[in-house]
């Protein structure tokens, strides 16, 4: 369960999340909002990248904001980015390996990276290096690397950007069935069917306030948010 | 009161040369490091003319017009070769650039001190009762007219405008139809006319002998790491403080010595002010990025294949080597051992970081100088007091590498290299504390012979350390935090402790090597250590190719034997320094992972061609017959 209490956070005079409060228990949790709406400042808050001016955030009970960054994934918290990040020099087993160095395992070393390779479906030829890998396995391969170990809170940022629509398919049953690992996933992404397809509740954000909280068709099908998020035709009224 | 002004004197052409600098990285994106030597070469034709014809006026002008065709053929020839380079790499073939003009003038003008004498020179005038020549003078007016012309130009002209559309973004000024490459050799050339006058002007006022001309370039880019690289006006300000700061610490006996280390101290304190107030450092990372190794697919065979070969040629080195050599280029082996060594350092650094330390050969003489003084001291076996000299030389590097904690790429690079110039000062000024002591031998390892053989496992152990090291957590941790810093954060990896840990690895190398060399010849000599070294053993490294395990070995050689080889064959020294120059821009231009990664291409061709050569053979007669 994931709580976010009045949370704050500025860049210079710019305001980027505006006393955002809301609880958050579904498995997968879409976040959705128009460009600069505050989605990804959200998940750095997370990642402790970004320091919130104030408020709180807290994942089964407990505050996350004064752990160290370096410490939150071993504290469960974990990330894709939206340009994904991989490390090209490493192979696959060693992406993967070099997030399970970190993270307590309640398995091997060598068998959880192995679980979590096959979760996403990669397991052939481990020792192929990540620079030769297409956008779509490197998409998988940050996944991987993201639920090694003990994942509690999985934060997703845009990963069905640029992908073919069969991989797409594939992408939303991975995604699907993450919360069987016992990890809330938090997923940000503009494609809209994508967001319909695997999340229970959605949030709605815009200029960093909360304009929506909810079932994901009631929210998509909420004027305000379609007026926010899809813009209104031109001369309808909003 | 007079020292102050003499050191604004000197201040002010530290400023013109560091607006050079500044104007020329702005535009090009390349830092020159050559701008000294470029200077100096200006400063010597002048000096020849002066004595041949007597005419000032021509003297200087040629002086001048040789630093601009100089500056402006590099930049238009060679520089743009090597824009796919990171930045860091950039700089270091202008040094190697710097390294021929070096080399050349100290051939054709020898290394003795001259002064270029001016008519005005005796004659001064009476200020609060200081004495003040009317060459200082003319110095500063003369600088500082240039400087306040060179900020108009970019502020007011056409062509200021178009320098500073390419300082902000170099593609994006192409598409918009700006003449990229003309504008470039504009910057190369205001940069050379620059360097021409500072390096007269310094030549009239202090002295004229190359190597100190050269580096003239150390205090030059403390002014231009004051305005960030970008800021004519902060450039200014630092430049003159250096200058004024060093003309104030001369009369102070205690002080005096040391006061070349005030453009270090100047630059670390704008660059931790600049750190603390969250003040973004120019935005040096755009443009190029250091390479990733080759990928060479892993096949058991290959392993297997590799493995025997480097067992096969170790035996080889460790058992005939000794044999056929003769002493004095058994010693050379060693050193080109020992030195490898020092290159797996550097190496290590760039490849699984992407940091430049331009600071290792600081370190080796830490090494040694802690093995010397355990050794003796104590007289404890060789191998614990090598051990202590390594793991002194791993605390230093860590220290030398907490700017890395938070700066990068040519900062970085920078960073390190004055420490290792303030490092070389200080050395130079107390005088080294081991200079007349003597180092023995392992015990184990007394000859040439045995010595040789003692290092060569030496260094397998270490490349064996470092590869331990990359096949285990460090290793993945390094890599991610090359990928980027908040992947490195997201999934874990504490930032400071695995780049220390780096730091600390490299600087035990190094410390290794650094006793290893003292054990070599006996004695550690202070002079051994300068900071040019550094940035031969990393423009070496990469030409070695940094991204291979093998091409530190091939650094090692480079680094020894190719020098002793032209040494043996009667090459002037510094004609070897020039030659040597003229080797390493090629290399840099057209092999950006090194000769090992030329020669690792060329194997995997080879054995592409191999298995495939049933399709060949079918085709050959073929190929001869038409």
């Amino acid at each position: 369960m994931i709580a976010i209490d009045a949370l704050n956070v500025m860049f210079g005079g710019v305001t980027s999340l505006d006393e955002l409060t809301v609880s958050l228990p579904e498995g997968v949790t879409g976040i959705v909002g128009p460009n600069g709406a505050g989605k990804t400042t959200l998940l750095n808050v997370f990642s402790g990248f970004v320091v919130p001016t104030s408020g709180d955030v807290t994942v089964d009970g407990a505050s996350i904001l004064r752990i160290p960054p370096y410490r939150r994934a071993a504290r469960g918290i974990r990330r894709t980015f939206q340009t994904e990040q991989i490390a090209e020099n490493l192979s696959i087993y060693q992406n993967v390996a070099s997030a399970a160095d970190h993270v307590p395992l309640r398995v091997a070393h060598a068998a959880a990276i192995g679980a979590a390779l096959a979760f996403v479906g990669l397991d052939a030829g481990l020792d192929r290096r990540a620079g030769e890998l297409s956008l779509f396995e490197r998409r998988l391969l940050e996944i991987a690397r993201a639920i090694v170990g003990d994942p509690k809170v999985v934060m997703l940022d845009e990963p069905g950007a640029g992908l073919a629509e069969s991989e797409s398919a594939r992408l939303r049953s991975i995604v699907g069935r993450l919360p069987e690992l016992g990890a809330q996933v938090l997923l940000v992404d503009h494609d809209v069917d994508f967001i319909a397809a695997t999340c229970t509740a959605t949030l709605v954000l815009d200029f960093g306030m909360r304009i929506g909280y909810g079932a994901t068709k009631a929210v998509l099908d909420d004027p305000r948010v379609r007026a926010a998020y899809l813009g209104t035709l031109d001369g309808a009224p909003a | 009161m007079p020292f102050f002004i003499s050191g604004i004197a000197t201040g002010a052409i530290y400023v013109l040369s560091g607006v050079g600098i500044v104007v020329l990285y702005r535009a090009s994106g390349v830092l020159n490091l050559a701008q000294g030597a470029v200077g100096a070469l200006g400063a010597l034709v002048a000096w020849s003319l002066l004595d041949a014809s007597g005419s000032v006026p021509l003297a200087w002008g040629t002086g001048i017009a040789t630093s601009i065709v100089v500056s402006v053929l590099y930049g238009r020839f060679i520089a743009p070769k090597l824009s796919h380079a990171d930045a860091v790499v950039r700089a270091v073939a202008t040094l190697s650039f710097g390294f021929i003009l070096l080399g050349l003038m100290d051939f054709v003008w020898g290394e003795r001190g001259r002064r270029l004498a001016l008519p005005i020179d005796g004659l001064g005038l009476d200020f609060f009762d200081v004495r003040i020549t009317y060459a200082r003078i003319a110095s500063f007016v003369i600088a500082s007219a240039i400087t306040i012309v060179v900020m108009l130009l970019l502020s007011r002209t056409r062509l200021g405008l178009h320098m500073r559309a390419l300082a902000d973004d170099r593609r994006l000024s192409g598409m918009l139809g700006i003449r990229v490459l003309n504008v470039d050799v504009w910057a190369w050339a205001i940069s050379g006319a620059l360097a021409g006058i500072s390096g007269l002007l310094i030549a009239n006022i202090d002295r004229l002998d190359p190597q100190t001309l050269t580096f003239l370039v150390i205090p030059t880019l403390a002014a231009g790491m004051v305005g960030r690289l970008r800021s004519l006006p902060l450039t200014v300000f630092g430049g003159a403080l250096i200058g004024i700061l060093e003309g104030l610490a001369t009369p102070f006996a205690e002080i005096s010595a040391f006061r070349t280390t005030i453009p270090f101290i100047v630059a670390a304190i704008a660059l931790l002010w600049y750190q603390r107030h969250g003040i973004a450092l120019s935005r040096i990372e755009r443009e190029g990025s250091t390479p990733f190794a080759p990928h060479v697919p892993r096949t058991r065979r290959r392993t297997a294949l590799i493995a025997t070969a480097a067992c096969a040629a170790f035996a080889l080195f460790f058992i005939f080597l000794p044999i056929v050599l003769p002493s004095y280029w058994l010693v050379t082996a060693t050193s080109a051992a020992i030195l490898s060594i020092a290159s797996l350092s550097v190496a290590m650094l760039y490849s699984q970081l992407g940091l430049v330390s331009l600071c290792q050969y600081s370190l080796l003489a830490v090494g040694g100088w802690v093995t010397l003084r355990i050794g003796i001291g104590t007289g404890v076996p060789f191998e614990i007091s090598l051990l202590c000299g390594g793991v002194a030389a791993a605390v230093c590097g860590a220290l030398a590498g907490l700017p890395g904690l938070r700066m990068r790429g040519l900062y970085f690079a920078i960073v390190t290299l004055m420490i290792a110039g303030a490092v070389q000062i200080v050395i130079g000024t107390i005088g080294f504390p081991g200079e007349g002591l003597v180092l023995p031998r392992p015990e184990i390892a007394t000859s040439d012979a045995d010595f040789f053989r003692y290092c060569l496992v030496v260094t397998v152990l270490c490349f064996g350390l470092v590869w331990l090291h990359r096949r285990a957590k460090p290793g993945r941790a390094w890599a991610t935090i090359r990928t980027s810093e908040s992947c490195a954060l997201a999934i874990g990896v504490n930032l400071t402790a695995y780049k220390l840990w780096a730091f600390a690895l490299g600087g035990f190398l190094a410390g290794i090597a650094g006793a290893l060399l003292a054990a070599n010849v006996g004695e550690l000599d202070g002079r051994t250590f300068p900071a040019g070294q550094s940035i031969s053993l990393f423009a070496l490294s990469v030409v070695g190719g940094a991204f291979n395990w093998f091409g530190p070995l091939i650094a090692g050689l480079l680094l020894r034997a190719v020098p002793s080889f032209l040494s043996d064959r009667g090459v002037d020294g510094n004609l070897a320094t020039a030659i040597f120059g003229v080797a390493l821009l090629p290399t840099l231009i057209t092999a950006p992972q090194g000769i090992a990664g030329q020669v690792s291409g060329a194997l995997l061709a080879l054995e592409r061609r191999f298995e495939s050569s049933p399709v060949r053979t079918e085709r050959a007669p073929k190929g001869t017959s038409a």
